[in-house]
């Protein structure tokens, strides 16, 4: 029998908003993470891949509650990149 | 207090018509005695020789109606507010059209001023909408 690796990812949907929309490109985007990796990680790996992010300030929210980046991601989980908020 | 969840975005400009109708259904609420009401309104900035034409409203939808909920809930219980009422447009609203429209009704009128600013700052700082600025000439800018 083949031997199989067993590679646990977990599925992450990536929310953006205001002018994070433009750095991105997209307002979602679904991606493949490890397991157990949190929002540090993934923040740096956003951060390697559009490097112009590091101009602009903004919060994440898991799930529509805005986090530490500490926190651990599970699969299916929502992140949202939220710019300073601009209502009224 | 508990009231319930109430709808706050709304698609396009809040007509002075949906205003108008708001106040006459309180009417009937004749325990009310101040009507305390803020009308955020799209304001033709002028940057560079540009004029603003219109703004374009986006928000993340389900967690902003739940900041609009932790508002409302707050606000009734720090202030004696008979009824309350919040909506906040999306999408685009002209120079010139009401983006936001804050209604506090109580019996006497200190508080209904007092819970009106408390409820407007609130929205500005903890509701996650932002807006892009559409300019005459084809630019724009995200605020």
């Amino acid at each position: 029998m083949k031997s199989k690796q067993i590679l646990n990812t977990m599925k992450i949907k990536l929310l953006f908003f205001g002018a994070l929309t433009d750095v991105i490109g997209a307002q979602e985007q679904m991606i493949d993470m490890d397991d157990n990796l949190d929002i540090t990680y993934l923040n740096l790996d956003m951060l390697a891949r559009y490097p112009s992010l590091s101009n602009f300030k903004y919060k994440i929210a898991l799930n529509k509650i805005v986090v530490n980046k500490d926190q651990k991601l599970k699969d299916g989980d929502e992140v949202a990149f939220l710019p300073p908020f601009a209502g009224g | 207090m508990t009231k319930k969840t109430h709808t706050v975005l709304v698609q396009g400009p809040v007509t002075p018509v949906f205003i108008s109708d708001s106040i006459a259904k309180h009417s009937g609420k004749t325990e009310i005695g101040a009507h305390a009401i803020f009308l955020g309104q799209v304001r033709k900035d002028n940057k560079e020789n540009n004029n603003v034409i219109n703004i374009e409203y986006s928000a993340y939808n389900e967690m902003a109606e739940n900041a609009f909920h932790e508002i409302r809930e707050a606000a009734f219980l720090k202030y004696p507010m008979v009824c309350m009422h919040i909506y906040h447009s999306l999408g685009l609203v002209k120079a010139g059209e009401i983006s936001l429209f804050v209604f506090v009704s109580c019996k006497h009128r200190e508080k209904s001023f007092e819970a009106l600013q408390y409820i407007v700052d609130e929205i500005k700082a903890n509701v996650p909408i932002w807006k892009k600025e559409n300019y005459e000439d084809g630019v724009y800018k995200w605020i």
